[in-house]
């Protein structure tokens, strides 16, 4: 049964290990750099969320506007995601 | 360790009544998974959302008409830099261009190439690009969810849009941002400011907002009163309002996560019912056995309490493991959809691996504790009562 133990730890070390390597060489340097220069270009950092035509893509400025099934209009999903 | 009877009897235990643990695990495991991979994408998200704020203008000026964004005028660009303490006031031109009415949208940006900070972004974002060759004629670039969206509407090398004015306008694809920046340029359309006022249908001396910096942080809350003041249908937006929007972002007080965390709460609470019913139902005798047998309290709590250890331990590193898989190397299919939307482009962004240890920490002890007590407890109960009754 020790061995079992053995066994199932090891594993757990291998994934917490490997995970552990993943975390540390992955490069976020070339990422984020290319974020800044897409944010420093256009001035603007707003998620690129795909979106239905009635709801907001630019956050803190648009707001949901559906004029052809006003009393239809789901409840916004962005007022849920979002603190206002 | 290995020498010792308890360790020994322990595993025998443990391994012997594996099938009742791996259904604990499992669901366990379910619910760390969800947990962990919704708090790594918002983390995620979060950390890329902040490392660009460093390039957002310090206000943002809009003028507003019954509640709604309405276009500002270029004038306010001059009273604007009359403003003691204000630096490089820009305008910015942008807008959604429907693909096909209510259907798949764009957002265009219209960006002043000339502008310092632009030119410099552009630099660092294409080294190869020609920024002469760029601004020669009318060029775009695009997206990685527009350049594949027009290439499977037959637009591989650009679009004609059609103004508001009922003109049609021919745009070349110039180059494809990087897949790296998808999660702002997805559906980004970057025009000279031109062209950008030209499709949205714009004035010349109309600009969509106007963001300024100021330099100096304590004159922020100065500077924007004296903006207000200018003028009354002024609304104007600070980095602050915007850093606190990114702090915020898909936590707990959101509505869709508050959701997510009550599920997840109630399917835990089911969890330790079980546990706790179980221990009094199908493991009382086996209590009740060990202290005739001269087991102490002590080392019957022991033994419960590493029994309990290994599954939260087994289940917390495997659902842990499994998200940071889920996650930040396939990407998060579908869970993904839910923060960022699926009604527009498909976005396939890039994940930057974030882990919160603060937050992991806290899944840790929010899950191990009451998850130890709903064992323990009921295991001390039995245990203080005499053996024989405990057997019944």
């Amino acid at each position: 049964m020790a061995k079992a133990f053995y066994t199932v730890f090891s594993f757990l070390f291998l994934i917490t290990f490997s995970v552990s390597i993943h975390y540390v060489a992955t490069d976020r340097v070339s990422a984020t750099n290319s974020l800044s220069a897409v944010a420093g270009l256009t001035r603007m950092g707003s998620l690129s969320l795909s979106v239905a035509y009635y709801e907001p893509r630019v956050q803190r400025i648009e707001k949901a506007n559906n004029i052809i099934y006003p009393e239809m209009m789901s409840i916004d999903r962005m007022d849920f995601v979002y603190e206002n | 360790m290995r020498t010792s009877p308890f360790f020994h009897f322990l595993m025998l235990g443990f391994f012997k009544e594996r099938k009742k643990h791996i259904g604990v695990i499992a669901i366990s495991l379910v619910i760390l998974f969800l947990l962990g991979s919704a708090l790594f994408i918002s983390s995620s998200i979060r950390y890329s959302l902040n490392q660009t704020l460093a390039w957002e203008p310090d206000f943002v000026v809009q003028r507003t008409q019954g509640g709604q964004k309405v276009n500002a005028p270029t004038a306010w660009i001059d009273d604007l830099l009359e403003v003691h303490g204000i630096s490089k006031v820009t305008p910015r031109v942008y807008g959604r261009y429907f693909f096909k009415a209510k259907e798949n949208s764009f957002l265009i940006v219209g960006v002043d190439f000339m502008d310092e900070q632009s030119n410099k972004a552009l630099r660092m974002m294409m080294d190869e690009t020609d920024l002469k060759q760029f601004l020669k004629g009318d060029n775009m670039l695009v997206g990685e969810g527009v350049s594949t969206h027009l290439k499977t509407h037959f637009y591989p090398n650009g679009y004609t849009f059609l103004t508001p004015k009922g003109v049609f306008k021919k745009v070349n694809l110039f180059k494809v941002l990087p897949k790296k920046s998808n999660l702002i340029s997805n559906d980004m359309i970057i025009v000279p400011i031109e062209l950008a006022r030209e499709i949205l249908g714009m004035g010349e001396d109309e600009v969509s907002d106007i963001a300024l910096n100021v330099p100096n942080d304590d004159e922020w809350d100065n500077v924007a009163d004296k903006i207000s003041a200018f003028y009354y249908d002024i609304h104007v937006t600070t980095k602050e309002d915007i850093k606190k929007a990114y702090e915020n972002l898909y936590n707990y007080k959101g509505g869709v996560f508050l959701i997510l965390f009550l599920i997840v709460i109630v399917t835990f609470v089911l969890i330790l019912y079980q546990r706790y019913s179980m221990v009094y139902s199908s493991e009382r005798r086996h209590i009740g056995l060990l202290r005739a047998l001269g087991w102490s309290i002590r080392d019957v709590l022991k033994l419960k309490f590493f029994e309990t250890m290994m599954i939260v331990v087994i289940a917390f590193v495997l659902g842990v493991a499994l998200a940071y898989l889920y996650v930040f190397v396939l990407g998060a299919p579908l869970l993904r959809e839910i923060f960022l939307g699926g009604a527009n482009l498909p976005n396939s962004v890039i994940l930057v691996p974030v882990l919160d240890f603060g937050i992991l920490s806290s899944i840790f002890l929010i899950y191990a504790i009451p998850f130890i007590s709903a064992v323990l407890i009921p295991t001390w109960k039995i245990a203080v009562t005499d053996p024989k009754e405990a057997m019944l």
